[in-house]
Parts: C-alpha cells; structure tokens; sequence
C-alpha cells in the first residue's frame, strides 16, 4: 500500500508525459509550462535552427518541427530552471546530417529570463530578450537581439550578429574563423577571433578590447570620457573610426604595417635602428586612451565617426 | 698689437700668415729621437714588462667592466623594462608582458598543451566537415602568425610588442583548442 502510493504520482506523470506526446502530429512537439519571470531557460539542440523569442507571460512555450534523426524533445522544469533539449536517436555519435528534414525549434521565454542556448550545426535566433543571454554554436550561425543585459556569445566556425537599441550592455565574444557583426551597440565590448572579421558599432563605448590574429577588424562609434580601447592584430587590419566626448590620447604601432590617420598626422619609425612605425598623440582633451597594435596589418584611425 | 721686427701690426686674424715654414729639416732630429727612446724601452727588461702587463690588466678590467655595464643594462632593457626601445615603449604595460611570457613557459602551461594537441585529432574528427576544415585553416592561421612572430622577434629581440603578440598569439591557440575540445562533445555543444 505504502508502495502504491509513491509510486502513483510518477505513474500519473509518465501517463501524462505519454499522452503529450501522443497528442503531437507526427513529426512535431508542442509544450508549454510554467517558469517564473525572471529564471533560467537553457535550450540546447544539434542542427536545423533554434528561435527564442521573448513575452509577456510566465511561462516557457516550445514548439518544434523535428527531423526523423530526433529522438525526443525534454522539457523539464525545476525551481528557476527550464531545460529544453532536442536528443538525437543517435546523440554523441555524428555530427552528418543524414539528408533528414532539419528539426525546427521555437521557444517563448518570459522577457526577463536568462537566456542560454548551445547548438552544434543549428542557427539560433533570440530575439526581445531582456535578460541575460549565453548563446553558443559550433558551426550556426548566431544572431540576437542585445537587451540591457549581458551577453556571451561563442563560436567555432558560426557567424554572429548582433543588434542593439543603443542600450548599455557587456559583450563578450569569441569566434575561430566566424565573423561577427555588431551594430548599434553600447557600452563594454571584448571580442576575440583567429580569422573572423569584426565589424563593430558601439555609440557610446566605454571599453573596448578587440583582437584577432589575421581577420580584420573594423570599428566605428564614440568612445565616453575616459574611455578604454585596445586593438590588436597580428596580421589583420585595424579601421577604427572613434568619435570622442573629451578627446583621446592614442598610441598606434605597427612592426611593419602602414599607419594612417584622418588628422594629418604622420607616423614616426619606431628606434633608429630597428623595424616598426609609431603614431602617438593627443586629440582634445585627450581623456580616452586608444591603443592599436599590429605587426603586418595596416592601422587606420580616425578620430571622427 | 705690438710691432715686432719692422712688420705692420696685426689688426684681424686675416693678417697672420697662412702658414710658417721652418728655417730648416726637423725630421731627421725628431727619428733620431723616437729611435732612442725605443732602444731605452727595450732595455729595461723585466721590472718594465711587469708595469706594462700591469697597464694591460687594468685595461682589461675597464674592459670587463664596461661589458658588464652594457650587459647589466640589456638584461634591465629586457627583462625589467621590455617595452625600452620598443614600438610601444609607453603603452604596452611592462609587467603584464613580463608576467605573460613567464606564463608561456610555464610547465603547467605546456603539459595542457601537449595533451590538447594530442587530443585534437580526435576531436576534429567529431567536427561536422566544414567546420573542421574551418577549425584547420585557423590553426594553420595561428601557426604562421607564430612563427612569423618568433622569426620577427629573432630580429630584435627585445620588441616588447611583438613579445606581446606573440603570447596572445599562445594564448590564442590554448583557445581554439580548448573550444574544439568543447565542441567535439556532441551532447553539450561548446
């Protein structure tokens, strides 16, 4: 009897669980359960694509389309917590898209959440999410909306795209060979590539560090008083378009790259003897410190947007 | 100006001669001379030596002592003060840079780089293609910038940017095989 009776709830769960299930059409999920308006969702899926979207409610909806290489969908809920995952029938085993339709995946989070979404093939899409945002691809491709909050956004070979409102934010960024695109951005930014080019737009940006080895790197904003930003290539070019609102101090070097400047000043040689140019200098009230280093790129600054 | 032997006075430094012959051959005197305190020097013997190997030593010892200075200064120039001499003598934060290549040559820095370059054809493999051969061409990326930075550095070693590049450079590479080495796991993506 005592028996029964614990094992009864987890009966009823799985009966329920099983009709869920049941209840899809073929080839597709649906599920919607309560979250609170400020926890945690974390979604993760292999390939196809992910959208997340933000609402007004207190609760997690997904619905997806999955391909025939999907074993199940898993929706959990736990404290906070609400965990949406895509298994594949064969997870761990292959990355190869076996020419099965892609699973499609569509999440709705309360606008508040923290979001953070991990996918190895799939392009993920997060759109009007005011929380938190860790977004993480192998080969996807990435894009989001930047809410007021932080975000982590990560590749290996996947592109990024970033849009923003002009609202503050702290950005954290690195890819291997995938290209980021950051535009109407504010606030810190750390970006980090190999081979990716960065184009980014931060107004205004108060620190800034970008570095790649042969990508190249292009940026274009207004730096706050006493501002931060750091450049670095090896073998990439560096545009930097700064506008400031007290002036910049910089310092541009390069071991064997071409620096040029939009304020007709010239570079110098570094020694007497050795190889590199320098060009340092001041810009009004020279409150914001612009650092650009390079050994073969070209260095282009100008202190205009 | 006085007047002296009948000749007009001097007023300007135009009106010296040009130059003042002698009235007769001073060489033969003055070889004769050279001659004489040569045969002097050799014939003081031993006592002599002893003064002028004396006279070497301390030459020597200013010698040494120079090339101490000189190599004293270089250590400092490298060591203690990395960005002397260099692009960026003023930006490129002295310590950060001593510091990061300490950090380079750090064993436990080069065991986990031994063991994830071990792993890493493994975990290229589990890749999808594209991205793999994305992965390949960054690494080959990051290789040649490294070798392109030691070979500039080569040149002038005391380059306190091209130090700096190349240990972000490292610090690069640890990254890219770090990241595959989450992303090979298929279950949690990266």
């Amino acid at each position: 009897m005592y028996m029964t009776h614990r094992l009864l709830p987890a009966a009823v769960a799985l009966i329920a669980s099983a009709t869920l299930w049941a209840g899809d059409s073929p080839g597709t999920f649906e599920r919607e359960v309560p979250a609170p308006a400020r926890g945690v969702v974390q979604i993760s899926s292999t390939n196809g694509t992910v959208d997340v979207s933000a609402w007004d409610r207190a609760a997690v909806s997904v619905k997806a389309e999955l391909a025939a290489d999907v074993d199940r969908v898993e929706v959990t809920n736990s404290g906070d917590h609400t965990v949406v995952r895509v298994i594949q029938r064969h997870s761990g085993m292959s990355f190869s898209n076996s020419g099965h339709e892609e699973t499609h995946l569509r999440v709705q989070v309360p606008k508040d959440s923290e979001v953070d979404v991990s996918t190895v093939s799939a392009n993920a899409n997060s759109t009007g999410v005011l929380g938190a945002q860790r977004l993480k691809s192998v080969s996807g491709d990435i894009t989001a909306d930047i809410g007021p909050a932080d975000i982590e956004a990560k590749s290996v070979s996947g592109s990024l795209k970033l849009r923003g409102k002009g609202q503050a934010a702290k950005l954290h960024i690195s890819t291997v060979s995938g290209d980021l695109e950051l535009k109407h951005a504010a606030g810190d930014l750390e970006a980090t590539t190999v081979s990716g080019e960065v184009t980014a737009e931060l107004d205004p940006a108060h620190s800034v560090r970008l570095r790649s080895t042969s990508g190249d790197i292009r940026f274009e904003g207004r730096l706050t008083r006493g501002a931060d930003f750091d450049g670095q290539t090896v073998s990439g070019d560096l545009k930097v378009r700064a506008g400031f609102e007290d002036g910049l101090t910089f310092e541009a070097a390069s071991v064997t790259g071409d620096i040029s400047d939009c304020f007709n000043a010239a570079a110098e040689r570094a020694s007497e003897y050795g190889p590199g140019h320098k060009l340092n200098g001041t810009r009004g009230g020279g409150s914001a410190h612009v650092r650009l280093k390079t050994m073969s790129g070209e260095i282009d600054l100008c202190d205009r947007k | 100006m006085t007047e002296r032997g009948g000749k007009d006075s001097v007023t300007t430094l135009r009106d010296l001669p040009q130059g003042i012959e002698p009235g007769r051959d001073l060489w033969p005197q003055i070889e004769a001379q050279i001659a004489g305190r040569g045969g002097a020097v050799r014939a003081v013997g031993p006592a002599g030596a002893a003064r002028r190997n004396g006279a070497a030593a301390r030459v020597y010892l200013a010698a040494a002592a120079m090339v101490a200075c000189v190599a004293v200064g270089v250590w400092i120039g490298r060591s203690a003060l990395p960005g002397a001499g260099s692009p960026l003598a003023q930006g490129s934060r002295p310590s950060t840079v001593t510091l990061q290549t300490a950090w380079v040559t750090d064993p436990r820095y080069q065991r986990e780089h031994r063991e994830l370059m071990r792993a890493l054809g493994a975990q290229l493999a589990s890749l999808p293609p594209a991205s793999r051969a994305k992965v390949m061409a960054s690494l080959a990326t990051i290789r040649q910038a490294k070798q392109e930075l030691e070979s500039a550095l080569g040149k002038d070693p005391g380059n306190a940017l091209l130090q700096e590049l190349l240990v972000n450079t490292y610090q690069d590479e640890m990254r890219v095989l770090t990241d595959v080495r989450e992303a090979s796991d298929a279950g949690r993506g990266i």
